[in-house]
Formats: C-alpha cells, structure tokens, sequence
C-alpha cells in the first residue's frame, strides 16, 4: 500500500515530460495551432485514465492484503558451484536442542534463496540443509538469544577459479610426478 | 554424479565402503596376475590427472548443467587399473573441490567403478578381430556411453531408495529425474570422447591400447 503514491509520483512527472513537445529539457517554443492543443489533451487524458487505473490495479489486486514487519531472520543462498542457483532445492532446518528431528522444511525460490526466522529462545548451533537430487551441502548457524553470532558465521564458500587452478595443477603435477618416477624405473 | 556428505545414511555409506572393499581387492588380484604390474602404473598416473581434473568441465544442458565423468574412457584404456585410480582421483575430487565427500567414498566409486569395469569388458569385444579404427571407434563408444547409462541408473536407484521421510518424495523424484534427463547429452559426448581418444591412440601408439 506505501508505494501507491510513489507510483502515481511517477506517472505524473512522466505527463510533465509528455507537455513539452519537443522532447528537450529546455524550455519550448509556444505552441502554434489547435491541433498540437487536441493531441496534448489526449495525451492528457491517456495519462490520467493510466494513473487512475494503476492506482486502481495496485489497492485492489485480487482482494489480497500482504504487509511486512521488520523482524530479524536468515537468508539461506545457494547454487551450484558453476553459479547457478539451487532453485526449487529442498530446505531442511534442524534446532539445536533436537538435530535429528526437522525444525522447519521448505523449498528454495528461483534465485536459490529461503528465508526464515529461528526461534530465538533457542540458542545454539542451527543447521540447515540444501539438497536437490543427491547435491546438497549444510551450512551450521551459530544463533543467540541477541541475534546472530557474527563473529562465528559459517558459510560454505567456493573457491575462485585462480584457487581452483592452482589446486588442480598441484595434484595433476603430482600425477605427472608419480607417472614419471615409474617410468624411469620401468628404463632401468 | 558424486554424492556429497551428508545426503545418505550411514548403512549406506558403510555399505558403499565394503563393496568398494571388494572391487578394489579384486582388480588388485587381476592386477597382480599380470607378469609385470608396474607396467600400466604412468598410464594410470595421467589419466587419473584427466579423471581429476574432468569433474570440473561442466557441460551446460538447460535447465541444469553436467560434468565430465570419463569413467568409461578410464576403463576402456586402463582396465582392472581403472579402480585404484578411480578411488585416488574420487578421493582428490572430495578433498580439493567439495565433488563427493569422504563418507560417500565407497558408494560414488561404485557408482562410476563399476561402470568403469564393465566398459573395460566391452571394450575387449574390440579384440576379437584384428584390429580396425572402425571397430575400435565402434566398442569405445559403446563402453564411454554404457558406462555413464550405468552409472546414472546406479546413482538414481541409491538416491530413490534413501530419500528421507520429511522431505517430498515428488519433488526430488522430479529434480532426479530431471538430472538423468540431462545425463543423456553426457552419453553421447563421453561416446564421442572414448571413441575419439581409442581412435587416435590406435593410429598414434596402437601399444597403449594392448594388453588391457
């Protein structure tokens, strides 16, 4: 309901824009005959039937009431290593005074995300699992009964593509190592 | 392809351990039988580094995307040697990368090992006529797309059978059902890939492909 007006802030400006003909931000010549005067007024017209039904459309959609209140939760993310998000994953939270029975189960959105609140009267360490057709990681939340405890925040990171390559050409080195040691061998 | 920690229950992943236990022992033993063991181990050394190294090429198949296993070529051109390296590469993958885990060890060798056998047996079905680049395109082809087929339905039927009572059955059937979907392209490509490689080693140094 709050971005009502912003809306309507916004198509007004946009017919402040439509009375200057010439599409400039400077100042305009005055207009010359009736006919740019009967264009205007339809434009006009256009605009506000526009703001009229936005508004309309914005405080009666469907007859569904949603509002929000700013309570402090926590956003889960994830994705797959190559970037793409884990969308549609299954969720699992598990409270710290019962790790074998599900706290909360849901489902990841589009963009792999899911938010909840934990129950603050809970602390200790919260986990929650991802998971979608055998891929899946759990990420362990230490949680107080202030909030958060940042300073012990875990998150399951990936590693950037330099790091990758390091690591793999340290390993495949030592392959190469091992293929060399035993061919020698096999000359001698 | 590779199941992570924390995804399957603890028989489960006991029981990977033993079967895992059993392949190794037994391709250890075939590897034993030969006059000179040693021989293949620096074939075995680099194609484990390509077996290492292919689970990060990942191959975008819309809506999700697939990577390399090359468990067919590796038992197409190493044979019973295809296991030890499969286990050393399979544990590199867990430990550097986050591909599988060390608990599910034992059951992602057998779901790519296995394959990796069978692959070796089709690819001897080359030998039983003089050898031809037709014929041998013909069977690494069929062992490089058999064994991803294999290793899907392997993967499939251990997540099927272990999904955990509070998650939706619907939905990780669907999302796994998804995943063999985007598996079929990765039979064709590892095909083309066996096929190509036996190829080239054929014309290039026909004595790498013997005596697997």
């Amino acid at each position: 309901m709050s971005d009502t007006p912003v809306k309507g802030i916004a198509l007004l400006s946009g017919i402040k824009q439509l009375k200057n003909p010439c599409g400039r931000t400077v100042p305009c010549r005055p207009l010359e005959n009736e006919n740019h005067l009967s264009m205007y007024r339809i434009f006009f017209s256009l605009a506000l039937a526009a703001i009229i039904l936005g508004g309309a459309v914005d405080i009666h959609a469907h007859g569904v009431a949603a509002g929000y209140s700013n309570v402090p939760g926590i956003e889960i993310s994830a994705g797959y290593d190559t970037g793409q998000p884990m969308s549609g994953g299954q969720v699992v939270v598990y409270a710290p005074d019962n790790p074998a029975e599900p706290w909360m189960t849901g489902l990841l959105d589009e963009e792999g995300r899911f938010g909840f609140v934990p129950d603050y009267s809970l602390p200790g360490t919260w986990s929650v699992q991802v998971r979608q057709a055998g891929h899946g990681a759990m990420i362990h939340i230490p949680v107080q009964e202030q909030g958060i405890d940042d300073s012990r925040t875990d998150s399951a990171s990936a590693f950037t593509g330099l790091q990758l390559a390091v690591m793999a050409g340290c390993v495949v080195w030592g392959f190469i190592g091992t293929a060399m040691f035993f061919t020698r061998r096999l000359k001698n | 392809m590779h199941i992570p920690d924390g995804i399957l229950p603890l028989p489960v992943t006991l029981g990977g351990y033993a079967a895992t236990v059993g392949l190794a022992w037994f391709s250890i033993y075939m590897i034993k039988r030969r006059q000179d063991p040693r021989e293949n181990i620096p074939k075995a050394s680099l194609l484990t580094a390509v077996f290492f190294t292919a689970s990060l090429i990942h191959i975008p198949v819309p809506p999700v995307s697939v990577h390399l296993v090359l468990g067919g070529l590796m038992g197409a051109l190493l044979g019973f040697y295809a296991i030890p390296a499969i286990i050393i590469g399979l544990f590199f993958q867990a430990v550097m990368f986050g591909h599988g885990g060390l608990t599910t060890l034992g059951i992602n060798t057998i779901i790519i090992g296995t394959p990796a056998l069978l692959a070796h047996y089709i690819f001897r079905f080359r030998n039983t006529a003089p050898a031809d680049p037709k014929r041998t395109g013909f069977f690494g082809f069929l062992a490089g797309s058999t064994a991803i087929a294999l290793s899907v339905t392997i993967f499939s039927v251990v997540l099927f059978t272990n999904i955990p009572a509070h998650m939706d059955p619907e939905t990780e059937m669907t999302a796994i059902l998804l995943l063999i979907a985007a598996h079929v392209p990765l039979m064709i490509i590892e095909g083309i890939i066996t096929c190509m490689t036996a190829v080239f080693l054929l014309r290039v140094s026909p004595g790498i492909l013997d005596g697997v």
